[in-house]
């Protein structure tokens, strides 16, 4: 694995309080020319501190939302000959020194993706999300486990590693609003190996979660309707 | 349907199907688009001018009152041109989708490019 490359993906929104810790720790493991910014049009010095930093950075001249923003991204990560690809969000909570556990997890198990889960592992300490939050998510895992018959359980985390299979899928199809969950469901659809490992996330440092409160039931149903039909849609 | 009525609704059709025709003109609507709204303002026009004999309209499905049935209808009609409208939006946001993305990844290579180049120039 040594000699194949990896892209650390970091879409950020507004992340300006947040991406200088976060790229910090990322540079302390990473080469420059790995990490990839995409900045979905952020309104704040989010570009300034991405070319400070000398990291890659595409940006978005408008806002697109995270999904348009990660698609992005395994764009840039196929046409550059990346080989995988990490999924790191901007807002601090995904931990740069624990992108080894993902990869561990991936040559242990021989998956095409491996989930970096909260869930997985009660004693891992570490930020474990709120109750209502929660109990969607664990809805949400039901919801893939009767499509899917896979089991997994932090459905919603969006600290992810890919391999090239999977980057060649997402940069042609990815979904848009809320993508993590409808992301399993389809590399299920094109028969790939998805495997859980623990990790333990932080509380957020800046920025706001995509999901608001009353945004919850939008969501609930909008991914809901989106897991079914991209299990019926299959690989076209 | 009163006489006065049924001259304002005809002048009423006749506007809207013209008021259609400059926006085609102007190119300020898509042809394709236009063609909806020209059944739509013609669709108007027959009501209008036989409004007073299509009672069989609202007696074939049980409606006692035409203007019932005409509502019903209108409002299907209203649905399913809303509907194609969602569908053209969702088109619409996927070509802007890729173009943006398209435009940030030949950004980024662009803005690499240059700095390449610059570094060369200094070296010369």
């Amino acid at each position: 694995m040594a000699s194949k490359k990896t892209a650390v993906l970091v879409p950020c929104f507004n992340e300006e309080t947040a991406l200088p810790e976060l790229l910090a720790e990322l540079l302390s493991k990473f080469s420059a020319k790995t990490i990839v910014v995409i900045n979905d049009g952020s309104t704040d010095s989010t570009p300034k501190i991405a070319s400070a930093h000398g990291v890659k950075l595409i940006n978005l001249p408008v806002n697109m939302g995270i999904g348009v923003a990660m698609q992005t991204g395994y764009r840039y990560a196929l046409r550059n000959g990346f080989d995988y690809a990490v999924q790191c969000d901007g807002d601090g909570q995904h931990r740069a020194d624990e992108i080894i556990l993902l990869k561990k997890a991936m040559e242990a198990t021989g998956a095409d993706m491996v989930v970096g889960s909260r869930f997985v592992d009660k004693n891992v300490a570490g930020f474990k999300s709120y109750i209502a939050r929660r109990a969607v998510i664990r809805y949400l895992s039901l919801i893939i486990n009767a499509v899917t018959g896979m089991k997994i359980y932090d459905v919603t985390s969006g600290f992810r590693m890919a391999n090239k299979k999977v980057i060649e899928i997402f940069a042609e199809n990815y979904p848009f609003d809320y993508p993590e969950p409808e992301a399993l469901v389809l590399l299920k659809n094109y028969r790939l190996k998805i495997a859980e490992t623990p990790v333990s996330m932080r509380e957020r440092i800046g920025g706001v979660s995509s999901i608001g409160f009353l945004n919850g039931v939008y969501y609930i149903v909008k991914v809901t309707i989106g897991l079914a039909v991209t299990r019926l849609r299959g690989t076209n | 349907m009163s006489l006065k009525l049924q001259i304002v609704a005809v002048i009423a059709s006749l506007a809207l199907l013209l008021f259609i025709f400059e926006m085609v003109r102007k190119k300020k609507l898509k042809e394709n688009y236009s063609l909806t709204w020209f059944l739509v303002g013609a669709g108007f026009l027959l009501l209008s001018l036989f409004g007073n004999h299509l009672g069989g309209l609202a007696a074939f499905f049980g409606f006692t009152l035409l203007s019932n049935a005409i509502i019903v209808y209108a409002i299907f009609l209203l649905l399913i041109l809303i509907l194609g409208l969602s569908i053209a939006v969702t088109r619409i946001s996927n070509l802007a989708q890729t173009l943006t993305q398209e435009t940030a990844l030949l950004k980024q290579r662009l803005d690499e490019q240059e700095k390449t180049d610059e570094t060369k120039t200094e070296n010369e």
